[in-house]
């Protein structure tokens, strides 16, 4: 008897650990593209974020020869469209992720333009993580 | 001024007195850098404003970056980018505390990115973190 209680216990566990990980990468995709939204031109740099398993894996596209002036929500909503779809391919007992950018440009895009979109994020963590947990327990 | 303009001035004018800087380009100020000549360039990245405490007019937790891109002339190795880099960890190092009229901000760590090429430089960042209670 004991052990089937400590055995439902432990599955519950499981289960919002699961939960608080997937709404902890949902916030950060959300804020990464928040804090990109404003750096649109052509769309390359905001459609190349990618969250992903691999180290130095994920989209990388180039600016060049693309038309500029684009709509920035329509790339925020491509780009949003592409990291849920990273998020829901992630396995279920994956332990390390990694948010990634490999356009040519993000270098610049992140110190050069000043924009440190991923270092925000990143300092803002801590307040996803808090969110996620706060989000889960609410729902229960 | 607001705070957030008390911080701004309180971390630059903590970047002014670090010996050995090359000249500083500050956000929104035309800066035209010349080709062969280090410069670094900082920007003030505000990240989050958060109550520290419950209850009415709480206390407010103030988060954010001190970006300082290190340009140093191309094709001249890395070196001189990290010499100033490790000037900067110095004078940014964690656990300091920085005050100007009052105010007194906290860095939480400093750290050196990755470097790239943006000819006619070389460029190293340096990214601090800081917070302030107010």
């Amino acid at each position: 008897m004991v052990q089937r209680s400590l055995t439902a216990v432990i599955n519950k566990i499981e289960q919002d650990l699961d939960r608080v990980r997937t709404e902890f990468l949902i916030n950060v995709a959300e804020d990464l593209v928040r804090s990109s939204t404003p750096t649109v031109d052509t769309g390359a740099y905001i459609t190349s974020h990618s969250i992903t398993t691999t180290r130095g894996a994920g989209r990388g596209r180039t600016s060049a020869n693309k038309p500029q002036g684009q709509d920035p929500n329509a790339k925020a909503t491509e780009a949003l469209s592409q990291l849920m779809g990273d998020i829901a391919a992630i396995p279920k007992d994956q332990t390390q992720v990694f948010m990634t950018n490999n356009a040519p440009h993000a270098n610049i895009v992140e110190y050069k333009h000043g924009y440190n979109v991923y270092s925000s994020v990143r300092n803002r963590a801590g307040l996803h993580l808090a969110d996620a947990v706060n989000k889960v327990k609410g729902s229960q | 001024m607001s705070i957030i303009n008390d911080i701004r001035a309180c971390l630059d004018t903590h970047l002014a007195g670090t010996v050995g800087l090359p000249a500083v380009a500050h956000q929104n100020v035309p800066y035209e850098p010349t080709t062969g000549t280090a410069y670094v360039k900082v920007d003030m990245v505000p990240t989050s404003r958060r109550p520290a405490v419950r209850g009415l007019n709480p206390q407010q937790r103030y988060d954010g970056l001190y970006s300082i891109l290190i340009c140093t002339p191309e094709n001249l190795g890395p070196g001189a980018g990290y010499d100033i880099a490790d000037l900067l960890l110095d004078r940014f190092d964690a656990t300091t505390d920085i005050s100007l009229s009052g105010l007194t901000i906290s860095i939480d760590y400093s750290e050196v990115r990755t470097s790239f090429l943006d000819s006619p430089f070389y460029c190293t960042p340096v990214t601090i973190a800081w917070y302030v209670y107010n």
